[in-house]
């Protein structure tokens, strides 16, 4: 329903300056209010329709704004118990030797909106440096929790993997990253650069380590661009937040997107988010973002998470250009292309039908089809 | 379930250990270091988080500072105050000032 989604963008934009969707005047027909809350709870932003509400911006009647209230309340309990997980997954990981910081969700929460309830999680998002990432799945699943999905050979997670998922016994989920994303721009981010610089947040009783503002804007960047097809609104509104909220370094993300290579994300997120949040504020970091230039591989490696016929599959194929050296490119391919078997039946059924699939993507990306 | 005196000498504060949101319309959700789940504080026992924010405070003080807030008779916000203190410290989100 159209007018449930731009309603629910109007509501994710609530607060930023220069927004300039309209919320409702009037309290809308129940179809569409039933429409607009179910996808509030969904994108994970009842927290601003909560506020909007609350502060008259949003027209509503009583039982509507009941309604709100209670969803929010539910994300809200989701999000402590999603804390607690967290303290009790660092001090696990402290106890192992393991550094660790936090991202997304918590992180930002705590450092870069007014009020923690305003930005809402689905899971726990812990950042470890690749030598010790098994380790710290490892530690992660000593009580009963689960990795979900499996690597393509051992050892290959922790040196070119984006990270792993872990599931709790009472079906939480641990986001285990070694880089931000899959494919060629999580290998093209260098990951000793995220553990080269602190800043940290308070929870309760613990102090957490977390990306710098600049990592934190440039992550968010990665997600609102290349984590799902439709770019979802929570990301979005992280890119804007901090863009419009904080006072970044621009020499650092100048720096940082050359290191990493990522500029067209950083560009690509913006626009998307100015777009979907119709916002008429600009600042140095938006104007920079309009006239990065990007060079062939980012403009390549993009397309692998935008184009028409994104996949995880075209992105590892695409990955390999990022990967360094002539024997870490073949590690690389052969575990993509030969696969351990417990991993293969999960996925293929088999050699043959893999490898054909990677050859004929191979072809197609060469021919440009 | 035993009840806890609050006493007049006696002063609370939150335990920092505990996880809390503060969301619009005066709800707070807790989840405290012996909770099983979260829980919600309305009107009252919200305000009553909020005023518990800096150091340890009397049940005396608490009800000053919400009754100036709310302009309410002291007397009757400290009866309103004294069992949510109580509760608060049983399931272990405020603790004693020692």
């Amino acid at each position: 329903m159209k007018a449930a989604a731009d309603v629910c963008r109007a509501v994710a934009s609530y607060g930023l300056p220069g927004g300039a969707l309209p919320l409702p005047r009037r309290p809308l027909d129940p179809p569409v209010w039933d429409a607009v809350l179910e996808r509030a709870a969904r994108q994970r932003v009842t927290g601003h329709l909560a506020f909007a509400l609350e502060e008259g911006a949003f027209a509503a009647t009583q039982p509507q704004r009941s309604a709100a209230a209670e969803h929010h309340e539910r994300a809200l309990a989701l999000d402590l118990l999603l804390e607690r997980l967290l303290l009790a997954s660092v001090e696990r990981l402290e106890h192992a030797s393991i550094p660790v910081k936090i991202l997304k969700g918590t992180a930002l929460a705590h450092t870069r909106y007014a009020n923690p309830s305003l930005r809402s999680s689905g899971d726990v998002d812990l950042l470890v440096p690749g030598s010790h990432f098994d380790a710290a799945v490892e530690t992660l699943c000593a009580r009963g929790a689960r990795r979900r999905y499996r690597e393509p050979r051992r050892g290959f997670d922790q040196r070119f993997g984006k990270g792993a998922c872990v599931e709790t016994r009472d079906g939480l989920q641990i986001d285990v990253h070694r880089t931000f994303v899959a494919g060629p721009f999580g290998l093209a981010v260098d990951p000793d650069d995220l553990f080269a610089t602190h800043a940290s947040f308070r929870v309760a009783d613990r102090e957490l380590a977390c990306l710098d503002l600049e990592a934190q804007l440039i992550h968010a960047c990665f997600h609102a661009t290349l984590g799902d097809a439709e770019p979802r609104l929570v990301p979005l509104r992280d890119v804007a937040q901090i863009a419009l909220h904080a006072d970044v370094d621009m020499d650092r993300i100048v720096d940082l997107c050359s290191r990493w290579q990522c500029g067209i994300v950083v560009q690509h997120a913006t626009r998307l988010a100015w777009e979907a949040f119709a916002l008429t504020t600009s600042n140095e970091f938006v104007r920079w973002g309009a006239r990065y230039a990007p060079s062939p591989f980012e403009r390549r490696a993009l397309d692998a998470y935008v184009g028409p016929d994104r996949s995880y599959a075209r992105q590892a194929l695409a990955g390999l250009s990022a990967v360094v050296g002539v024997r870490a490119k073949a590690a690389y391919a052969r575990a993509l292309l030969v696969p351990d078997a417990p991993y293969l039946r999960e996925r293929d059924r088999g050699y043959l039908r893999r490898l054909t699939r990677g050859v004929r993507l191979l072809v197609n990306e060469r021919t440009g089809q | 379930m035993g009840s806890i005196n609050t006493g007049d000498h006696r002063r609370w504060r939150r335990d920092e250990r505990t996880l809390w949101r503060a969301g619009p319309g005066a709800v707070v959700v807790l989840l405290g270091p012996r909770d099983t789940g979260p829980r919600s504080l309305r009107g009252t026992g919200a305000a009553l988080w909020s005023a518990l924010d800096g150091p340890p405070r009397s049940v005396q003080e608490v009800a000053g500072r919400l009754a100036t807030e709310f302009r309410a008779d002291p007397d009757a916000v400290r009866r309103d105050v004294d069992p949510i203190i109580a509760e608060l410290a049983r399931v272990g989100v405020l603790v004693e000032d020692s």
